[in-house]
């Protein structure tokens, strides 16, 4: 187990290295000068020139590279054209609310999902099954930014029983249960495609387990249904489904983009879109890094963790 | 089509499938097997007849007897639907709601086929050339796919547009390439099952060229799984690119368009319901519709992924 821990971290530093290469010529070819962007239109060409020099960007791309590489690993990523405040302070921050709304759609999907693959599977061909396998292929068809719209008509502005726009309310305290209150109309909503995919998976491996041998066999030792499933079926059957949940959990940091849009939602994926918009490429690339780094590290744990609850798995 | 029969026999016995005979001029190859397993599929019949209306509409958008999607009235902006003549009401700028869906429903079959396009044959190239030779060719591709790879789909789209600058056509591209390491990797895995296979070895042995051999034997062998995952696919571009435009990053006003729509919709959301609910009703059905076919097409082709 440890030499596989330690073959991945190493594979680790060449994906992260890869990913420092595309985000390094992502903000490079983008169209726009930085040094233009960051003094305006309206600018003298020798101003320019200094600028250019003083940032390093007439020195050759590799060397642009190694600096701007070094610089990175020291938790330098520059400032924000707009605000003028450093990279990594804005990203943090915004990045704590993207990680509420995913990790608490993250659970919500990992419950359900489970749960009802779980029984459909146990009705198989009942009314439990079709109805739910029907409304998990209606989910993941759902575009998330409609879906969110639909949520704040019925539930925010119709029914007027949760908020539908922004973390905290204007005149609220700011608590723990005002946040949970903005909290439930994007979680849900960004649930939504997760809990599909995550029960129809658990439906179709828990209907994959059923049909082994050796649960025959503990039905015919006289097993009562309810144990054969709680014990021998179900824990098998989630071991593929475990891996599911960690890559969708790195799919709902990239994911929440739209939501937060929708919500006004004050995490990363809205400040990345109005950073795109308003051409402040420090904060694109920085934002999509922390994003990507923070994928690929729970990538690598849900291998670990496939690998350490399924004993089979070995990759030599 | 062959005799499909209509009615179980009397003790309820499934019967077993009859090798079809061949009429003149008709070939009973595996194709009509195909059909027939297609025909017989209820929930794919429902996605052909959701995407064929709404293909339909979308061909015929220019004869139909409806507004230009364009053209505004701001006198009778926000009609609610029924009101003022509009069927399905209209937006902020009083333009037609129901001739701007079926406009923008051109807009997202031509993104959702071309993209998954795009992105079938870049990857399946880069697959193709990764999996059959091999060797560095293997690792470099390999490499550049693990790099993507890191990116969530979402993401890497995003950060392609951000780079392309906003548009259309820039999206429909981001949002291929961003799909390009799944085709790549697919296409790989399925290409060094082929290699392996005996006729494949037999027509090396015999001095075929290796241009030979993937066009008449890989090829047509790894087709049948690649156009599963690109039907399977093709809803996910469709809503993927109408997000972007959604956040401003893909179509641009005034082009009558889903995710633009939405967009508009989401700006006046608290005064009309109507301007951002309907358009995505029509994304809803469309990616079902995809989706349905794309299953139903796993379940006919490629059995083994049948859940």
């Amino acid at each position: 187990m440890s030499r596989y821990i330690l073959q991945r971290l190493f594979g680790l530093i060449g994906v992260l290295f890869g990913v420092s290469i595309v985000l390094f010529l992502a903000l490079h070819l983008a169209p726009g000068d930085p040094a233009q962007l960051l003094l305006g239109p309206l600018v003298r060409p020798d101003d320019l020139a200094r600028l250019r020099q003083e940032l390093g960007l007439d020195r050759p791309l590799p060397v642009q590279y190694v600096t701007w590489l070094g610089q990175v690993l020291q938790g330098d990523l520059g400032r924000s054209i707009a605000s003028h405040r450093p990279v990594l302070v804005e990203i943090v921050e915004r990045f704590q609310a993207t990680a509420l709304l995913a990790g608490a759609s993250l659970l919500i999907s990992a419950v359900v999902g489970i749960t009802v693959g779980v029984l459909a599977a146990i009705n198989r061909g009942g009314w439990i099954d079709r109805a739910s396998m029907v409304l998990a292929l209606v989910s993941m068809s759902t575009p998330s930014f409609w879906l969110g719209m639909v949520f704040i008509i019925v539930f925010s502005l119709v029914l007027g029983v949760l908020p539908g726009s922004g973390m905290i309310s204007p005149r609220g305290d700011g608590g723990v249960l005002d946040v949970l209150a903005h909290l439930v109309l994007p979680a849900l909503t960004l649930a939504a495609v997760p809990t599909a995919v995550i029960s129809r998976l658990t439906r179709s491996s828990m209907l994959e387990v059923i049909g082994l041998d050796y649960v025959r066999t503990a039905r015919g030792k006289g097993l009562s249904e309810r144990r054969l499933v709680v014990r021998h079926v179900v824990p098998n059957a989630l071991i593929g489904v475990a891996t599911l949940v960690g890559i969708e959990a790195g799919y709902l940091l990239a994911g929440a983009v739209l939501v937060e849009t929708v919500f006004a939602w004050p995490g990363l994926g809205s400040l990345l879109v109005t950073s795109i918009l308003k051409r402040d490429f420090p904060i694109v690339q920085g934002g999509v890094m922390l994003i990507a780094v923070s994928y690929v590290l729970i990538n690598l744990v849900t291998d670990l963790a496939y690998a350490y609850l399924d004993p089979r798995i070995r990759y030599d | 089509m062959t005799d499909i029969p209509r009615q179980l026999p009397a003790d309820g016995a499934v019967p077993r499938p009859v090798a079809p005979i061949a009429r003149s001029g008709e070939h009973a190859g595996p194709r009509s097997t195909l059909l027939r397993q297609i025909a017989r599929d209820p929930w794919m019949m429902v996605g052909l007849a959701i995407v064929v209306v709404i293909g339909a509409l979308a061909i015929l958008a220019p004869f139909l007897p409806l507004p230009d999607p364009d053209a505004t009235e701001p006198a009778r902006r926000l009609a609610a639907p029924g009101e003022l003549g509009y069927p399905l009401g209209s937006d902020q700028l009083g333009r037609d709601i129901l001739s701007r869906i079926v406009w923008g429903g051109r807009v997202s079959l031509i993104i959702g086929f071309v993209s998954a396009g795009l992105a079938l044959v870049l990857g399946g190239a880069l697959g193709l050339v990764s999996g059959y030779f091999g060797g560095v060719a293997d690792n470099l591709v390999m490499r550049v796919v693990d790099t993507l790879m890191a990116f969530p789909y979402v993401l890497l789209a995003i950060l392609l547009v951000a780079m392309l600058g906003p548009g259309l056509v820039n999206a429909m591209i981001a949002v291929a390439i961003a799909n390009v390491s799944f085709y790549a990797r697919g296409v790989r895995s399925a290409v060094l099952l082929t290699r392996g296979q005996e006729y494949v070895e037999a027509s090396r042995a015999i001095g075929a060229t290796s241009f030979h051999i993937i066009a008449r034997q890989i090829v047509p062998n790894v087709l049948p799984t690649a156009l599963v995952a690109a039907s399977l696919n093709v809803g996910w571009m469709i809503t993927e690119t109408a997000g972007l435009s959604f956040i401003g990053l893909g179509a641009q006003p005034p082009t009558a368009d889903w995710g633009t729509m939405l967009a508009d919709g989401r700006a006046v959301i608290t005064v009309a319901y109507h301007v951002g609910t309907l358009p995505g009703i029509a994304i809803l059905a469309l990616v079902i519709g995809t989706n349905l076919i794309g299953e139903g097409l796993r379940d006919a082709l490629d059995p083994r992924f049948r859940g």
